[in-house]
């Protein structure tokens, strides 16, 4: 695969002169504006850039500290952007930690000019930025914020969509505290400092707020103990957008799990057309890799047992793939065998090398080259093609509250990663997944975090 | 032929129980879910708790029908009516049927009638103080609590509330029925007026209208305004020119929708049936074996057509009137939507140009009604196994096959 070595190689000089962005970074915050034709689950393109025929939308979000809404706003960011919607998620604590090193109570008057600064860069992303769908992470939690805003936006020729965040589980209280103080803003502090402010802050908070009601006349989506109820007041007016990101947010969980992406083991020959079963090599390299896997995610449980209840291996429908897992099932794993994991249908050029494929297919491979996420070979399939029927299965990731292991062929792990960490269809195709490392990806609520672990 | 289906719902088995008072509503609700479902090639059968002649059945009766049902192969939704809902237990049913590894969703649509209003009032109290658990508002209709999984939607205060939903094939049921509209309505459908490439039997391109096509523009704004009369109407085309001319004279709001485009035909892009013979006889077989399936090289099949078009069949359910201008293929994908078409029939029906449909959903089922114009145009139509283009098929080998037949859709739910 030469030419796709040199194409990183260009690829990554380009993007180090931009940036400084290596493929282990999530892409959830990077600007919008990336030249890139389409996104990687977008079912079609449009000249304007605007998708649905939704108009521009500004989702506010509302509801106290510890309720979960930094997460809302950032998966609402990666499935939109995935879906090929120009989204940004605009976060308030963002803006008031690059202010300001002390982060604790700062005036008043420090709040407001800093809620006019993020709210005139809105603005700015939906007039000069071509931004179809902006999300606004503040409290929002007076009646006075919300109707400040609708004028605000209507004025502008934008519709605003309240989510109301409201949590009365206990349990769903203590563990977002908790979450939130890992935040940036706590860095350096004292952990009784943290807890104690944080709860001082969140009860003057809920003596104030003033819940979302009918009578305020606006869109508005409550979202109880994250997502076990939601009530939606739904407008038609806002199309369906604003029903896919409800179809989304009845999918998404908050997760403390982490995904694991790992290749199948080796057979003899590796080729597509004939299924083969793992070879000696293959079989060392699933031990070894249901080694790490449990050492991985007990180290994360604290030593507690790494049961079927915290674990589960879902696999490609392939024999090498499937037995790769045969260690799991040896000890009493739940190995799952999903057909959405099937690998990319290479069609006509199954099994052939770059050198091969260039001499038979000259003009189909000058095609790919062009644009390698979206180009078929004959009979083959696309990485969008593979995208759009996995679907399914990244919605059911965004489910999923246990930690998965993922066995799964290259194109198919690329796909996952790139929904995952937000990566652009001009990425997706380049990134790789050798058999010595394991890829650890631990879901945060502004970002999701990479880690790749060597196997042996 | 392979059907197209949702991935990953293969061991799912879901109960649908629709708790809804109105018959109408209930209904109405019921064949839009088999009509979905079947577009998606998800096998889905209705019961209910009353046999034809009105008599009651023993609701346990029916549970035990619909358990059977789902060990047949590749059953995956089973749809619920039950008409005496004052008898129902939702958590006893529910438990029942997770004794057999069966998912249940209630749903609950509440109309304007009496008792909805009732129901409404209750709930906005709920709203004003929620935070709360939700025991009491549910409590109210008896049938569920809030350990089940459901939803209620409200037409009068426009809300809805989803409970407690575990699985995808509940998400997805539940985005379908939050799109649909259940307001009285109907959908016009044309093709594009006759096309230059028509006229020299080519596929695809981007040319414009014949003279007769362009006749027929400027008739459709009549045409339409003795159907439509003062009622709203939004006009959606696809991005190519032709449908765009067809459009022009409409004096309604215009959409164009790139999903709306024709099936891109990739390499064959331009050529005609008897060049595609030639130059590509294999794929020319292949596709005549599978047309749903076939994908042009560097294009796309009927297959694509449908995932791409999900997005506007959602929008369709959502809007009013609206009258649709588009291509052959995409209009076989939307009506077989609307009629229940079978996958490996929708690609041979006839839709003639300079021919204007009208769709009405009606309880029960679609009424179709075609106008012909008296502007003649070109077929378009290749049987199959043929590269000739013909004026009518020469066998009707089944009803779908020609959609001037009129085709309504009755069901007995």
């Amino acid at each position: 695969m030469n030419v796709n070595k040199n194409n990183k190689e260009n690829f990554l000089k380009e993007k180090t002169l931009n940036d400084d962005l290596d493929y282990r970074k999530d892409a959830v915050h990077e600007p919008v504006d990336c030249g890139c034709p389409m996104a990687p689950g977008q079912l079609y393109p449009t000249e304007t850039g605007t998708l649905f025929h939704a108009g521009n939308i500004l989702i506010a979000l509302v509801g106290l500290p510890a309720t979960s809404k930094t997460l809302l706003a950032v998966s609402m960011t990666r499935y939109t952007r995935w879906l090929g919607v120009r989204t940004r998620s605009f976060h308030v604590s963002e803006y008031r930690r690059h202010k300001s090193n002390r982060n604790i109570a700062l005036s008043l008057k420090f709040e407001q000019d800093m809620v006019d600064e993020v709210l005139k860069d809105i603005i700015d992303f939906f007039e000069n930025k071509k931004g179809q769908i902006a999300i606004f992470d503040s409290l929002n939690i007076l009646k006075s914020d919300r109707k400040r805003l609708v004028s605000l936006f209507e004025n502008i020729n934008v519709k605003v969509l309240f989510i109301e965040s409201i949590v009365t589980d206990p349990k769903l209280v203590n563990k977002n505290i908790e979450i939130a103080l890992k935040s940036n803003q706590y860095l350096n502090w004292r952990k009784e400092d943290a807890i104690d402010y944080y709860t001082k802050k969140l009860s003057i908070k809920e003596s104030q707020y003033e819940h979302i009601t009918p009578d305020e006349n606006c869109n508005f989506l409550k979202y109880i103990n994250f997502g076990e109820q939601l009530i939606i007041n739904h407008n038609n007016q806002l199309g369906y957008l604003i029903n896919k990101i409800v179809f989304f947010l009845m999918n998404l969980r908050n997760k403390t799990s982490r995904v694991y992406l790992a290749r199948c083991g080796t057979s003899d020959s590796d080729k597509y057309t004939n299924d083969e079963v793992l070879n000696e090599e293959g079989i060392r390299y699933s031990k070894n890799l249901t080694d790490l896997v449990l050492d991985r995610v007990g180290m994360h449980r604290q030593g507690k047992k790494v049961d079927t209840e915290s674990l589960v291996i879902w696999t490609g429908p392939r024999k090498r793939t499937y037995t790769t897992g045969k260690f799991f099932i040896e000890k009493g794993f739940d190995v799952q065998e999903r057909s959405q994991l099937k690998q990319l249908q290479p069609g006509s050029v199954a099994d052939m090398t770059i050198e091969e494929i260039k001499e038979k297919y000259p003009n189909e491979h000058a095609e790919f080259l062009k644009d390698p996420y979206h180009y078929r070979y004959p009979r083959a399939e696309s990485y969008h093609d593979l995208a759009v029927r996995m679907e399914s299965l990244l919605l059911e990731l965004e489910h999923m509250n246990t930690n998965v292991l993922i066995i799964a062929h290259e194109s198919t792990l690329r796909v996952l990663y790139g929904y995952l960490l937000a990566y652009t269809v001009l990425d997706v195709p380049k990134l790789e997944f050798s058999r010595e490392f394991l890829t650890e990806i631990t879901f945060g609520p502004f970002c999701n975090t990479v880690e790749k672990i060597p196997i042996n | 032929m392979t059907l197209r289906t949702i991935d990953g719902i293969e061991n799912k088995k879901l109960c649908l129980i629709m708790v809804t008072k109105n018959e109408r509503d209930r209904r109405f609700l019921t064949q839009k879910l088999i009509r979905y479902m079947g577009w998606l090639a998800i096998k889905c059968k209705v019961f209910k708790d009353k046999d034809n002649t009105g008599c009651s059945i023993d609701i346990n009766d029916v549970i035990t029908n619909i358990c059977e049902w789902f060990r047949e192969e590749h059953s995956i939704i089973a749809i619920l009516n039950i008409y005496d809902i004052n008898l129902c237990n939702g958590s006893q049913y529910d438990q029942t049927f997770k004794k057999h590894h069966i998912d249940t969703l209630f749903i609950e649509y509440i109309g304007d009638d009496l008792n909805s209003i009732n129901c409404n009032a209750i709930n906005n109290t709920y709203i004003k103080r929620v935070g709360d658990t939700s025991d009491d508002i549910i409590s109210n209709s008896k049938i569920l609590n809030g350990q089940l999984s459901y939803v209620i939607l409200r037409k009068e205060s426009k809300d809805t509330l989803i409970n407690k939903v575990d699985n995808y094939l509940q998400t997805r049921v539940i985005f379908y029925i939050l799109n649909i509209n259940m307001e009285n309505k109907s959908i016009w459908l044309s093709r594009h007026g006759e096309s230059m490439y028509n006229l020299e039997e080519k596929i695809g391109g981007d040319s414009s209208l014949s003279p007769r096509g362009h006749k027929y523009a400027q008739l459709l704004p009549n045409l339409i305004k003795c159907q439509v009369g003062d009622l709203p109407l939004v006009v959606w085309t696809s991005t190519l020119r032709r449908t765009q001319e067809t459009a022009r004279f409409l004096p309604y709001k215009k959409l164009a929708w790139k999903a709306l485009d024709e099936l891109d035909a990739g390499v064959c892009d331009g050529m005609t049936y008897k060049e595609i013979e030639q130059v590509y006889p294999e794929d020319f077989k292949a596709r005549d074996e599978d047309k749903y399936q076939y994908r042009y090289r560097g294009g796309e099949s009927y297959a694509d057509v449908v995932n791409r078009i999900e997005p506007v069949i959602m929008e369709l359910e959502r809007q009013d009137n609206v009258l649709i201008i588009t291509h052959q293929a995409v209009l076989r994908c939307i009506y077989a939507y609307f009629m229940n078409v079978p996958q490996g029939e929708s690609p041979w029906m006839t839709i003639p140009l300079h021919t204007l449909i009208k769709l009405t959903p009606t309880i029960d089922g679609v009424k179709v009604t075609r106008f012909k114009t008296d502007i003649p145009a070109v077929s378009t139509y290749k049987e199959k196994g043929s590269s000739d283009i013909t004026d009518m098929p020469s066998t009707l080998s089944s009803k779908y096959a020609n959609i001037l037949e009129e085709v309504s859709d009755i069901q007995n739910i």
